[in-house]
């Protein structure tokens, strides 16, 4: 059975590019367009794994994380953050905030094999 | 203007950001306030354009000011005059930043101590766990703000009770009996989480210790 991945970003010329590259690759996806959808799509798709942008409307991705991360059934879902901001790492700084830091940061613009590559590391 | 306040001097790139920042498009807004650290992190003119962005209409603008301004560390009184208001900001992840802005400051955040222990009746569990750190890391200048971190010791989230327990211990004086009766009754609390009492007797060692250097 096909690996699920979950991609939650507000732009979406990056959904459609990331929902092919990982269609392509052989996963099942799905989509949200903030952190209050995908807060629902993880609950009604069980994603394998999360692609996760930052700044969006309503519930941000920082939002969004600690809300994750702090539900029993859900924590130990996967998240790769794809953000422009590199300084949105310091919203996850553990001794503030508790909870484990993301599994991987992502840097937009990104590289194909990089993405891929880390997306086939936790969904081998 | 550059540094010098040489008109016509100041570098092109900063120029262009300085238009870009009052974009009609809040992308371009967002982006020229993130890439203004990297051109023109000494250039007051710069700074004022962020400190400007701060009132932006959008949140994530707000956010990239507030980044870069963090980035560049204003002077301290810039920080408390402009940065302590977004402690009551519309957007979640603006009023978490202000706070963690304050707290680079240490203990010359302290004039922000009243705004930030305020700001620990936040809706959002996530601002009131950073501003209860954050009070920590001004010390014995947020003395003032104990009462309100006590009240966060029955915080319904843990992490804003570690966080709690944590600063006290690092504000209170060894003559603030409330404080330490309040710290002692959390580390005997058998229905708080094993971590939280832990760090309750730390957080007491610590003001014992602190204590035994003053007298």
């Amino acid at each position: 059975m096909a690996k699920k991945v979950l991609i939650v970003d507000d732009e979406e010329d990056v959904r459609t590019y990331l929902g092919s590259l990982l269609k392509n690759n052989g996963y099942e996806i799905s989509i949200a367009e903030d952190g209050e959808e995908a807060f629902l799509k993880v609950g009604e798709f069980h994603p394998d794994l999360i692609t996760l942008d930052i700044i969006m409307p309503n519930q941000s991705g920082v939002g969004f994380y600690r809300r994750l991360k702090k539900s029993e059934e859900f924590k130990h879902i996967p998240v790769i953050v794809v953000s422009g901001v590199t300084a949105y790492k310091d919203f996850f700084a553990k001794d503030r905030g508790g909870l484990p830091k993301p599994e991987e940061f992502v840097e937009k613009p990104f590289s194909t094999e990089n993405l891929l590559g880390k997306v086939q590391t936790y969904l081998k | 203007m550059d540094i010098q306040g040489n008109p016509g001097s100041m570098d092109k790139a900063v120029v262009q950001l300085l238009c870009d920042i009052k974009d009609d498009d809040c992308h371009i807004r967002f982006a020229a306030a993130r890439t203004l650290g990297d051109v023109g992190s000494f250039d007051p003119v710069a700074q004022d354009a962020l400190l400007d962005a701060l009132k932006d209409k959008i949140w994530f603008v707000r956010l990239a000011a507030l980044q870069t301004l963090r980035d560049i560390k204003p002077e301290p009184a810039i920080v408390i005059d402009r940065i302590t208001p977004m402690l009551k900001d519309d957007h979640e992840d603006v009023r978490e930043y202000a706070a963690l802005t304050i707290g680079d400051l240490g203990h010359e955040a302290a004039p922000a101590a009243i705004p930030l222990a305020e700001a620990l009746s936040d809706s959002v569990w996530y601002v009131r766990s950073t501003v209860a750190w954050v009070l920590g890391e001004i010390g014995p200048g947020a003395r003032d703000s104990c009462s309100r971190l006590i009240s966060c010791l029955n915080d319904d989230d843990s992490q804003v009770r570690l966080n709690a327990v944590r600063s006290l211990g690092m504000i209170t004086p060894i003559e603030d009996t409330d404080v330490l009766l309040a710290l002692e009754e959390l580390a005997s609390d058998k229905n708080q989480a094993e971590e939280v009492r832990e760090k309750a007797h730390k957080a007491i060692s610590r003001v014992m210790k602190t204590g035994d250097k003053i007298n």
